[in-house]
């Protein structure tokens, strides 16, 4: 986002949307950047054995995927100040994660925006939320 | 290990846990746009948040490992207060924050603080984490 389109980001605003879909090259590639090696994350016996019907995406490569979407919305006029969000639901290997987001309050002096973000599956169920404060680094 | 670590973390409420140190590494930042398939040319020179949140938990994980619990992530919350760049060596402070027992559920809240070299505070989270009794 330039900083000619942040002065135009109005409060209701809905941000562009980012799908990823969970595979175990991912989970994998994730376990290792981050070092959760919990085998809940990879071990499809393991995660039977603990009640759950697959392997669980790590909540935080969620959390990554919502910053992405921030990232790639905002662009490097500005940065993100505050990240809030909550794991609510699992989300399971071949699932399909829609990350979304809407604005929900500009500053009085335009220069930060509150938003509203969330990953929702393929059956349309919220599995990550929170709130974002995003900073306009600009002039 | 089983328990011991639950014991031992109420022992240090309000104290530090954990201390580790990291550099911020070009390849680093590679391999982690990589895994989340973020491939913004800002993540070639400067640490994406997602990252930093990221540091300390291996050795979080580390230490619940062998729970006969699930370990499962509650929340995060996070406040980025400075860049982090390649070449930077960041500090992670990881302290007990509290441990709650709640019949088949344990809930840990840790605080993290990253500094940089300078010792400036770059980003303090809160994450918690949730140890789930299963059948």
């Amino acid at each position: 986002m330039s900083a000619s389109n942040w002065a135009d980001v109005e409060t209701g605003q809905e941000i562009p949307s980012l799908v990823k879909n969970i595979t175990m090259r991912q989970l994998v590639m994730w376990a290792g950047v981050s070092g959760d090696f919990n085998p809940l994350h990879y071990d499809c016996d393991f995660a039977a054995s603990r009640g759950l019907p697959n392997v669980v995406a790590h909540g935080q490569l969620v959390a990554a995927f919502l910053c992405q979407m921030l990232s790639n919305w905002q662009g490097a006029a500005c940065r993100l100040k505050k990240l809030d969000i909550s794991y609510r639901e699992f989300n399971y290997l071949g699932d399909t994660i829609t990350c979304c987001g809407r604005v929900r309050e500009v500053s009085s002096d335009r220069r930060s925006v509150t938003v509203e973000i969330w990953a929702e599956n393929q059956r349309g169920e919220k599995t990550v939320c929170g709130n974002a404060l995003l900073q306009f680094d600009g002039p | 290990m089983t328990q011991q670590v639950i014991h031992e973390l109420k022992q240090i409420v309000g104290q530090t846990w954990l201390m580790i140190d990291y550099s911020i590494e070009s390849s680093g930042l590679r391999r982690f746009a990589s895994a989340v398939g973020d491939l913004d040319s800002r993540w070639r020179t400067m640490a994406p948040p997602a990252l930093l949140l990221t540091l300390g938990l291996e050795q979080v994980s580390e230490r619940l490992a062998d729970l006969p619990q699930a370990v499962l992530h509650g929340s995060t919350e996070m406040e980025c207060l400075d860049h982090v760049n390649v070449g930077d060596r960041v500090t992670v402070e990881v302290m007990v924050d509290a441990v709650r027992e709640h019949q088949s559920l344990t809930c840990i809240s840790l605080i993290i603080e990253l500094r940089n070299q300078n010792s400036v505070l770059v980003m303090r989270c809160k994450q918690l984490v949730a140890l789930r009794c299963v059948s």
